[in-house]
């Protein structure tokens, strides 16, 4: 059970790896702000599958301490003006 | 408003969120180190009323229990929906936009319902202004399920069906 | 045991369901339609491992606490997901 615990952890993380593709694609910075999301979910499932592998119950504590910080970073992204963002996404911002 | 009035509408509120907090310090901490636990309940509950007039929304307590059941199947067909487009090979999606009024009235009830339409089949709630609600729909027919999901929202709430008001 | 093959068949069917939601993440059009994948899909995923370890677990307080992080990780990617929305259709920007 251990190993098949550890397994689906390690099946999540490669999961996420590959939703990274997104971050790199883009094209708008929502697209690199939605794997903000992806990493919130997924690393809360991650650490519990750890948690119950490896019986360690601290590990539970983090992931619920993740989960409650998991919405504050989209809060604290979106109140950004969208031309800071926005600037270096498209290419029209003034690189000298 | 006056302290008095303040004081009956804020009290429940404070006592909701307070157990809450101690239920959450209860799962983290097992029990120990109320010391520190206790005055940082205090100190969010208390930040908390002064920030925003939170008010305690009497729940229909049948109607709780419709709501979670609906929200638990629903969400449950809604992940299987939009997994089933993703691995599609044709990638079948039928995307539209579109603006709703909301009758539900202001408050609590317009926060689940804006909480709870992104988990539900096809929809996603973009924007909320006044009463404007903005969908973003995949499937399905949006309008009705966001009326299906009102009618269960304001028997949550034990509210009169909204249907009525123009 | 028969309890051990619920676990392992909940967090099967919950980690095919985050898989869904990274395909439908990488393969949609736009944001608005990639946000959809994600919330619904990786909420039902996250949903099905939380209960395939209740299960494992079988304490009250352990059961507790798992579904206690399940509906605050609702909580947080519903309002994560309603903030990108509003803030990228504010943004006006076409894909």
């Amino acid at each position: 059970m251990n190993t098949f615990l550890l397994g689906a952890a390690l099946f999540l993380l490669i999961n996420l790896a590959a939703g990274m593709v997104r971050v790199y694609l883009g094209p708008t910075t929502a697209d690199r702000l939605l794997t903000l999301l992806l990493f919130g979910t997924t690393t809360v499932a991650t650490l519990l599958l750890l948690a119950y592998s490896q019986a360690s119950a601290v590990l539970v504590k983090v992931a619920l301490l993740f989960v409650m910080l998991a919405a504050i970073a989209s809060v604290a992204f979106v109140r950004f003006p969208h031309e800071t963002v926005q600037k270096t996404d498209d290419g029209r911002g003034d690189h000298d | 408003m006056s302290l008095r009035r303040r004081a009956t509408q804020d009290l429940p509120a404070a006592f909701i969120i307070a157990a809450l907090l101690a239920l959450l310090w209860l799962g983290l901490a097992e029990g120990e180190g109320w010391w520190f636990g206790g005055p940082a309940i205090l100190a969010v509950v208390l930040m908390t009323l002064h920030l925003s007039p939170v008010r305690a929304q009497p729940l229909h307590p049948l109607g709780l229990l419709r709501f979670v059941a609906y929200f638990i199947s629903q969400s449950l067909y809604g992940g299987l929906d939009v997994a089933g487009r993703a691995l599609h090979p044709r990638l079948p999606l039928l995307i539209e936009k579109r603006q709703i009024a909301v009758q539900l009235p202001d408050g609590p009830a317009r926060t689940v319902l804006v909480g709870t339409i992104s988990l539900l089949p096809g929809t996603l709630a973009v924007d909320l202004e006044d009463d404007l609600l903005t969908v973003h729909g995949i499937a399905g027919d949006p309008m009705a399920n966001i009326r299906r999901l009102e009618k269960r929202v304001a028997d949550l709430f034990g509210l009169p069906d909204a249907g009525m008001r123009i | 045991m028969l309890t051990d093959w619920w676990t392992i068949a909940l967090v099967t069917v919950g980690c095919a369901f985050f898989l869904a939601g990274t395909v439908g993440l990488l393969r949609f059009p736009d944001v608005h339609t990639r946000l959809h994948a994600l919330t619904k899909a990786d909420n039902v995923g996250l949903g099905l491992i939380c209960l395939g370890l209740m299960i494992h677990d079988g304490t009250l307080p352990g059961i507790l606490r798992l579904g206690f992080i399940w509906i605050l990780a609702i909580f947080a990617a519903t309002v994560s997901a309603f903030l990108i929305a509003r803030w990228h259709e504010s943004a006006g920007t076409e894909d």
